[in-house]
């Protein structure tokens, strides 16, 4: 086997590889990348075994074959390679020979037989299958993914669930148990239909891609495994089983107290109040009187400190307090300008942040004991 | 470089600490294995039922020979199944996993007062005050290992360094049945093994990040100038990331909040057989001990169940609810489930008593439990209000109602509090 292929190709490919491929893995050939060359194509590829990447580079093909190597490794090389041309060949004993100006490395690697198959989506059928822009996605996924749950006990949330909706929309939520994030967008084919959750590392790798390439993104879901392809590349990954939990059910229908502000002024105080509250919970006090937000904190460990910001407010009092880190989380992803409205109740019921001119997101904070 | 904290964390009088952190191999399998002999040396699956390839649900544990497969906890057991479909593949135990957690943790307390249970098989223990009665760290730790191994016949991974993230990193080093020791002097060299995933707060996108800049491992950090962190990960995250690399952690072992409970117990007049008697009066009781709660705004995340029988033999049973509970509702199935286990139908019932315990220090409120709780807390707030009004035997649930006349057999008085 042989071939050819520009720097830059060969480094897409492996970039899209690196979050791919498993650090600590008892299955060696895990930790190396796949590459096929046929006709004019280089196609190279990585799992995990719960997500697979795939991209078709442009090469030119002397002799087709495949063969597999250290992803780390080839990519770090790569990566310090010159602008130019590099030349890959298969040699015995899987070993492969690396070329590129006046360099010339060989790479052990493992038999690519022996390179497990992507997970697939099963033949019988798509549950859900969408067109949907890339700007249109990041959006979605840039306004959803924090809230994703890292605690490893609560399975099904530590993914977003994706689903298609009565009215041809396309919904994502996330949520870790104490705050929840869902968005919804007309999407053309959308149909309604039961959910899918993606797992966390797969909506990042997800995310990479919509970055680093171009074209719409196309996005199938079978059961239980759902599959991405945006120009040359193509993602497949398992889905986690489990229930997600009935959103509708936290979704507030009202509230009877809304506090308007813009983001940034919001997102500068909390970031100075919350150096004084506790590292661990992070709470700060929200005190909302007639055209008044007071955010305060206090740690007895280190100190105290408030902050008032002139708010669009003409309700009664109201005292709540949140985890400071779950509205700069929202807070962070939105521009500064952006107009928000905080939606509150009293002390024990959950906050409802919207964002202006976005009526089909909604963020629900639930409260802290302070 | 600019001035640097020297490693590792002092106290105020500059003393510099030893920290344990102790993290029990494979935790559910282990347990598993111990009290099925038959389990031992074979590829060990906790979790659901994986019906043939087909079950739903995820992995909860996996033993070391089960690992070899490739299975992991949190992975769908389908999948597992797939991997190694000859593993033994058995349900978890929750509330024997929670009596062993709990026995697991009284003997970290032997050692020092500073206990900080992270989860149910790790904890921090800070033995820097201890040493002299007890010898170095390592001393320390290879005796809680022993007493671990002797008393749950269990294995447990320790590593003992002189700040927690150290410490942490060196309990997995060697596991299973592990034991690392890192000195303030070895430090740097330890770090310069350990991975840069590894590293703490350095999620997949910062690792990312860190191997373009060239950093294999958490000692590599330090090579990297402060300037190119700071224009990488922010000023804020780019100091945390360099006082880790070098050993510097000021995060101290919290000890975790007094053991209190909340409970209540009753000894019956007359020795009791009927079981009926026996769950109403727990039922009872079990009232009584949530609306205190309630009154203390608390909520208990451990039930125990006392049971004392006619020749004085007292049981105790425990359990974790999976969300802390203030109300009967939210306790009594784990109760009547306690209940069951701890009784013995051929003996007459001297006492119940019935307590909730590991009261929740999260003051975050929880998204789901509120919504689903919403109609219990209502129903709850209720009940007080009234029997604040005209006193405890205004209102009682169908249950309860009658099971309290000294014909029966119970003291009339409810009981006595058993609050710690």
């Amino acid at each position: 086997m042989e071939f050819s292929i520009s720097k830059n190709e060969l480094l897409a490919g492996l970039y899209l590889c690196q979050g791919i491929v498993e650090r600590r893995t008892t299955i060696p050939i895990l930790s190396n990348v796949l590459m096929e060359a046929a006709g004019s194509t280089v196609t190279i590829s990585a799992t995990d075994q719960e997500i697979g990447v795939r991209r078709a580079c442009i090469g030119k093909v002397k002799t087709p074959g495949s063969v597999t190597a250290s992803a780390r490794k080839l990519y770090e090389m790569v990566r310090e390679f010159p602008d130019g041309d590099i030349s890959i060949s298969g040699k015995d004993n899987n070993w492969i020979e690396v070329k590129a100006g006046k360099g010339k490395y060989r790479l052990v690697g493992l038999d690519p037989r022996e390179f497990p198959e992507m997970p697939k989506v099963t033949s019988d059928g798509a549950r859900l299958a969408v067109q949907v822009s890339a700007d249109t996605l990041s959006e979605m996924l840039g306004y959803t993914s924090f809230a994703i749950s890292s605690d490893e006990t609560r399975v099904s949330l530590n993914g977003i669930l994706v689903e298609g909706t009565e009215d041809g929309s396309l919904r994502i939520v996330a949520t870790d148990g104490h705050r929840l994030a869902m968005i919804t967008r007309p999407i053309e084919g959308a149909s309604n239909g039961p959910g899918a959750i993606i797992p966390r590392k797969a909506v990042g790798e997800m995310r990479k891609i919509l970055e680093s390439e171009e074209n719409d993104l196309e996005l199938v879901v079978g059961d239980g495994v759902a599959y991405v392809t945006r120009g040359p590349v193509e993602m497949s990954m398992r889905l986690i089983e489990g229930e997600f939990p009935d959103y509708n059910q936290v979704v507030p229908k009202k509230s009877p107290k809304v506090v308007k502000l813009d983001a940034g002024s919001l997102l500068a105080a909390l970031r100075r109040v919350s150096i004084v509250s506790s590292e661990r919970t992070k709470g700060v006090k929200l005190d909302v009187t007639k055209g008044t937000l007071e955010l305060s904190s206090i740690n007895p460990d280190v100190g105290e400190g408030s902050e008032e910001i002139e708010v669009d407010y003409s309700g009664g009092a109201v005292h709540v307090g949140f985890n400071a880190r779950y509205l700069i989380d929202l807070l962070s992803v939105v521009s500064s300008e952006t107009q928000i409205e905080i939606g509150l109740n009293d002390e024990v019921s959950p906050g409802v942040v919207r964002l202006d001119g976005e009526s089909d997101y909604c963020y629900i904070v639930m409260p802290m004991r302070l | 470089m600019g001035a640097m904290q020297s490693a590792g964390s002092n106290d105020e009088q500059g003393r510099e600490k030893t920290v344990l952190h102790v993290d029990l191999d494979a935790f559910f399998a282990s347990v598993e294995v111990r009290d099925d002999p038959s389990l031992h040396g074979k590829p060990v699956v906790v979790g659901s039922d994986p019906r043939g390839g087909r079950g739903r649900g995820v992995v909860a544990a996996a033993s070391y020979e089960a690992r070899r497969f490739g299975i992991h906890s949190a992975m769908p057991i389908s999948q597992a199944y797939r991997r190694c479909p000859n593993a033994a593949f058995v349900r978890p135990r929750g509330s024997v996993y929670a009596e062993t957690s709990a026995r697991f943790m009284t003997i970290l307390e032997r050692y020092s007062d500073l206990v900080e249970p992270i989860s149910i098989d790790e904890a921090f223990v800070d033995v820097s005050d201890s040493l002299r009665l007890f010898g170095s760290g390592e001393k320390i730790a290879h005796e809680i290992k022993a007493a671990v191994e002797s008393e749950e016949r269990i294995t447990a991974s320790i590593g003992v360094a002189p700040v927690k993230f150290v410490a942490k990193v060196a309990s997995d080093w060697e596991k299973p049945d592990g034991l690392v020791v890192v000195t303030t002097e070895g430090m740097a060299e330890f770090l310069g093994k350990v991975g840069i995933e590894r590293l703490w707060g350095a999620g997949p996108r910062a690792v990312e990040r860190f191997r373009r800049l060239g950093v294999v491992t958490i000692g590599d950090v330090a090579s990297i100038s402060r300037e190119r962190l700071e224009k990488e990960f922010g000023a804020k995250t780019a100091a945390h990331f360099r006082r880790l690399a070098h050993g510097v952690d000021e995060r101290t072992v919290k000890r975790r909040r007094g053991r209190k409970s909340v409970g209540k117990e009753t000894t019956f007049f007359e020795d009791v057989f009927d079981r009926g008697v026996v769950e109403s009066t727990l039922l009872n009781l079990l009232e009584q001990v949530t609306r205190r709660l309630r009154q203390k705004e608390i909520a208990g995340h451990t039930v125990t169940v006392k049971l004392r029988t006619a020749d004085f033999h007292t049981v105790t049973r425990q359990a974790t609810l999976p969300l802390p509970a203030d109300t009967t509702e939210a306790a009594w199935t784990t109760v009547k489930d306690l209940l069951a286990r701890a009784d013995d139908p051929t003996k007459a019932v001297r006492l119940v008593g019935v307590s909730l315990s590991g009261f929740d220090e999260e003051p975050q409120l929880e998204l789901f439990s509120a919504a689903k709780s919403v109609e219990h807390r209502k129903l709850a707030a209720a009940l007080d209000s009234v029997t604040d009004r005209f006193g405890s035997s205004a209102v009682q649930r169908g249950r309860t109602r009658g099971t309290r006349p000294t014909g029966q057999g119970a003291r009339a008085d409810g009981g006595n509090d058993t609050e710690t």
